[in-house]
């Protein structure tokens, strides 16, 4: 087994914001493996964008605190400076984000926007930034690519605009690559190519990415291993097999058994979970999915933190009461 | 969820008295409003009584703020000309909210022909240069405090047209407009229910910040003579009056300006704290995007 | 199926472009809604289903007439929609209601989430005298699922699930026999999706709704509808029902779409066949000639760039695609 590219360590981060102290994400681990996929699921209150801004030092702090250890290439990144981190971003570690029209300069053409990293960090002159900016073009699918230098991206389809975005982000031969939301806002067709077009750089360049959505069908067909995150925890991490097939927490059982199946006959009603998810500010003393999980008992989910606790094959929870191993 | 229901408004008020320098302005208006009403019974003397024996008094006992140049008590028509600048100034802006406000309301809603017609019109009155404008109107009106009022109310109508029209075009596409019209409701409670409650804010706004100008617009008139009409005090007038005995009697001046320098400033603070309660910034806590969790 | 109570015709939204010149040189017509038909029955519900510029939520809209429909006509009831004066119109709006995408837009935020259940009733006039009018707001409110003593809270004071309950409520509150529900979920969080769309199951149940399902989520319209029609570019592609739309797609473009929808089943994901559409979506305004769908289609062929191809039967489909129609036409399988 290689050494992991990524290593997370027990990361937290909190807010301070006028209504308290906001505990966003509470101490994730995790490692990533060159080539593989994570997924990291989640809804929306998860902490699951904040924890991977973390990743890339995009957090301002204060108001935001971030503790724990993030290790890319056996080098603490959380213990670098503004400097330091530039040198990582979109060197070694590039993102790319759920609305590319936001994420992209609107008064920029796209052939600055990709060759500008080129130049800082690789260095490169006009002319061989040029030349490269046009083979990621290429790259990543977008016709006459050439011409597509001078556009801008009101020009450009969601679909074209998010394909810039990942040429962007791998101008610099990331290691890794990180996609926050990165198809949430595209249709579905686009989807699909955007998912196939990530499948194959990755294999082609053999970089490791980290898929952030809240989308289970997503991450059914990209993933290889699946971590799922609630309340800024991880409930629990799974090969992505083992996760669908027999999910141990209440929260991922809960998940999928509230989304429509396709093709099935009129299924029974859809699981819901009742409630809503915690209040970062007002974070409940045990478990944080305790409130609303039909598990839970009265003394240990409400006051103890369950410890990821692993059941072999790569497969842990972080539960008191799991559900059992389906046979 | 809270334990009681908190609307807008409760909230906006909490966010303006959390703001010190809007309190304070807030309560200088107070006191401004309480003298304007009653002005002329605290009023210690005949404001337009000449003494020619107690001319260029310095501030006493008997004289608060000394005498003029005719042996008139400054205190007392400062307090006396309160009411008059303050008038002028609500009276105005009033008149322009109520013009300008249906004209911006009507204008952003039905848009087309009837929006250009409204605009360009506000268009032309807000191309003249306010004075120009009000002595044009006060030409035709002829002088005196209630055709300056008028005159300035004019002038700042076009302001509150523009503003409403802006925020009436973003409010009309609100989602929430068109379920209105999904459940039959007719143009006329659209309007009044559900856009102009959420336009106030930049409305209420301006209003502040024009009760200031009003005040400093009437002080001009008076310097040309078209607005209050001696003998009666205005401050302006009273501070031009007083440039003639700066050295003798500095205080004649000094009041009535000290008068207008607190009553705009008060005005200015209210509308600020208005505006930052009303449309509260959302710090960004992340380096280059403003998303949330 | 019952009788029909929605019926659409030759459906036309067609939005001229202004050119560049100030004085509005035409620029050409964005086709939003080009020619859409079709029935829905008492307490059924239809599933009309595409991605984005396909013309669904303008569909939705011209219904109601919240955007008038520039040829075509709407018959509800027996009743031409598309002449109503606008009395009649208003009259209508009580049987016929709308639930709309984005709960954080939907609300007034300046009324209370009593006020905003309880307008239309302002509005029509009903539930008049003492308290009966507050009754019926509690009554909405219970039968959403939302404490009543919530009535005078703010919209900004509930959660998204919360808001489209209050949605949910004000558009039931005139007893109408009709809505069309305008991606309902699409805002929400997958665990609060459930719960939206079970509520709307049992109101329909219970009430004896009938529904028009408006979503670019092949699954959740799957799951929610007896009957999908799917969109492309302002026209109805296939017009099937819920199972065998599923099972035998037999447009070019429906089986494109299922094959796109992820599916949460890791084996099954491995082992599907993709077809993988090229190109982007294409813009209303300047639909490709003939068959829109012909420049991405991987068996379009001579007579796809000539001819629109017309929405018929096909075995138990409605289908808009040569292929099955006239020369060259497939055996069915």
């Amino acid at each position: 087994m290689n050494d992991p590219v990524l290593r997370v360590e027990d990361l937290t981060v909190r807010f301070g914001t006028k209504r308290g102290v906001a505990e966003v994400v509470n101490g994730i681990s995790y490692e990533l493996y060159p080539g593989e996929t994570l997924a990291i699921v989640g809804e929306s209150g998860s902490g699951k964008s904040v924890g991977v801004l973390a990743l890339l030092g995009l957090l301002k702090q204060p108001p935001a605190s971030v503790s724990g250890s993030i290790r890319y290439r056996d080098r603490e990144l959380l213990s670098m400076s503004p400097k330091e981190w530039r040198g990582v971003r979109g060197r070694g570690m590039a993102m790319i984000f759920q609305d590319p029209m936001t994420s992209l300069n609107p008064v920029k053409t796209v052939g600055f926007q990709l060759t500008e990293p080129m130049e800082q960090h690789l260095g490169l002159s006009g002319k061989n930034a040029r030349t490269r900016a046009i083979e990621l073009l290429e790259l990543v699918g977008i016709p006459a690519p050439e011409s597509r230098l001078k556009s801008y991206p009101h020009q450009l389809s969601g679909g074209m605009r998010q394909r810039v975005m990942i040429a962007m982000g791998l101008s610099c031969d990331p290691d890794v690559l990180i996609a926050d939301e990165a198809t949430t806002a595209l249709d579905v067709t686009t989807q699909a190519q955007i998912i196939e077009l990530v499948g194959q750089l990755q294999e082609r360049i053999g970089m490791a990415v980290i898929w952030i959505t809240h989308d289970l069908g997503v991450v059914a067909g990209i993933a290889d291993r699946v971590h799922v995150m609630y309340g800024g925890r991880f409930m629990e991490q799974a090969p992505v097999d083992g996760i669908y097939a027999s999910p141990w927490h209440p929260y991922t059982r809960g998940l999928l058994g509230s989304i429509p199946m396709p093709g099935s006959d009129r299924p029974e009603r859809l699981v819901t979970i009742p409630g809503i998810p915690p209040d970062p500010v007002a974070m409940p003393a045990g478990c944080p999915f305790a409130p609303r999980c039909p598990r839970a008992d009265d003394s240990d989910c409400l006051r103890t933190v369950p410890t990821m606790t692993a059941m072999g094959d790569g497969h842990a929870a972080a539960c008191h009461h799991p559900h059992e191993v389906d046979a | 969820m809270n334990v009681k229901p908190v609307s807008r408004a409760r909230e906006t008020l909490d966010a303006l008295l959390a703001n010190r320098l809007a309190v304070a302005g807030l309560m200088v208006l107070a006191v401004l409003v309480f003298v304007g009403i009653f002005g002329v019974r605290i009023a210690p003397y005949e404001i337009n009584e000449i003494n020619i024996a107690e001319r260029l008094q310095p501030p006493s006992g008997t004289h608060w703020f000394g005498t003029d140049d005719l042996g008139r008590d400054v205190f007392s028509r400062v307090v006396v000309a309160a009411r008059v600048s303050l008038q002028v100034g609500f009276i105005a802006v009033g008149f322009a909210l109520f013009l300008g406000v249906p004209i911006g309301l009507v204008a952003g809603y039905y848009r087309g022909w009837i929006d250009a017609v409204l605009m360009r019109t506000m268009d032309v009155l807000f191309s003249f240069p306010a004075i120009l404008l009000a002595i044009a109107i006060l030409a035709v009106l002829g002088p005196g405090i209630g055709n300056a009022m008028i005159a300035i109310g004019l002038v700042y109508t076009p302001i509150f047209a523009r503003i409403t029209r802006g925020s009436v075009l973003v409010a009309a596409e609100e989602v929430y407009v068109r379920a209105a019209r999904s459940l039959g409701a007719r143009d006329g409670r659209i309007i009044f229910r559900h856009i102009l409650p959420n336009v106030m804010a930049p409305i209420i706004v301006q209003t502040t910040l024009s009760l200031a100008f009003a005040i400093l617009s009437e002080a001009a008139l008076s310097f040309l003579g078209l607005g209050v009409q001696p003998p009666n005090p205005a401050w302006v007038r009273m501070l031009s009056d007083g440039r003639n005995f700066v050295s003798q009697a500095p205080w004649m001046g000094i009041f009535p300006g000290v008068a207008i320098l607190v009553t705009v400033m008060a005005f200015n603070f209210v509308g600020d704290g208005l505006r930052d309660a009303l449309d509260p910034k959302q710090k960004s806590v992340i380096e280059s995007r403003g998303r949330s969790v | 199926m019952s009788d029909v109570l929605l019926q659409g015709e030759d459906l036309q939204v067609h939005f001229p472009l202004k050119g560049s010149g100030a004085i509005g040189r035409s620029g050409g017509t964005v086709k939003a809604v080009d020619g859409v038909s079709f029935r829905i029955g008492r307490g059924e519900t239809l599933g009309l289903v595409g991605e984005s510029g396909c013309g669904k939520t303008t569909t939705g809209l011209a219904i109601l007439r919240l955007i008038e429909p520039t040829a075509g006509r709407v018959i509800f009831d027996g009743t031409d929609v598309t002449a109503l004066g606008a009395g009649d119109l208003r009259a209508l709006r009580k049987r016929v209601a709308m639930i709309f995408q984005d709960p954080y837009a939907s609300l007034d935020p300046r009324m209370s989430i009593g006020r905003i259940i309880g307008e239309p009733l302002e509005i029509h006039g009903l539930y008049r005298g003492s308290g009966r009018r507050d009754a019926r707001v509690a009554e909405l409110l219970e039968m959403v699922g939302l404490n009543p003593d919530y009535r005078n809270r703010y919209p900004h004071e509930f959660s998204g699930g919360q808001r489209q309950r209050v949605g949910i409520a004000r558009a039931l509150a005139t007893e109408p026999d009709f809505i069309v529900c305008d991606e309902p979920i699409a805002a929400l969080d997958v665990s609060i999706q459930a719960g939206v769309m079970n509520l709307l199951e049992d109101l329909q149940r219970n009430l004896g709704l009938t529904y028009l399902f408006i979503a670019h989520d092949l699954s959740a319209v799957q799951h929610f509808s007896d009957r999908v029609a799917v969109m492309y570019l302002g026209r109805i592609v296939e017009l099937a029902d819920r199972v065998s739309l599923y099972e035998k797609p037999r447009h070019p473009y429906t089986e494109a779409l299922l094959s796109a929808v992820p599916v949460p089943d890791p084996v099954a994901e491995r082992t599907r066949r993709r077809i993988i559409l090229e190109g982007d979506v294409p813009s209303p305004i300047n639909p490709p000639p003939g068959c829109t769908f012909h420049p991405r289609c991987r068996r379009a062929f001579e007579r796809c760039p000539l001819e629109t191809p017309r929405l018929q039967p096909v075995g138990d489909h409605h289908v808009a695609c040569h292929l099955y129609d006239g020369e060259g036409a497939l055996p069915l399988t």
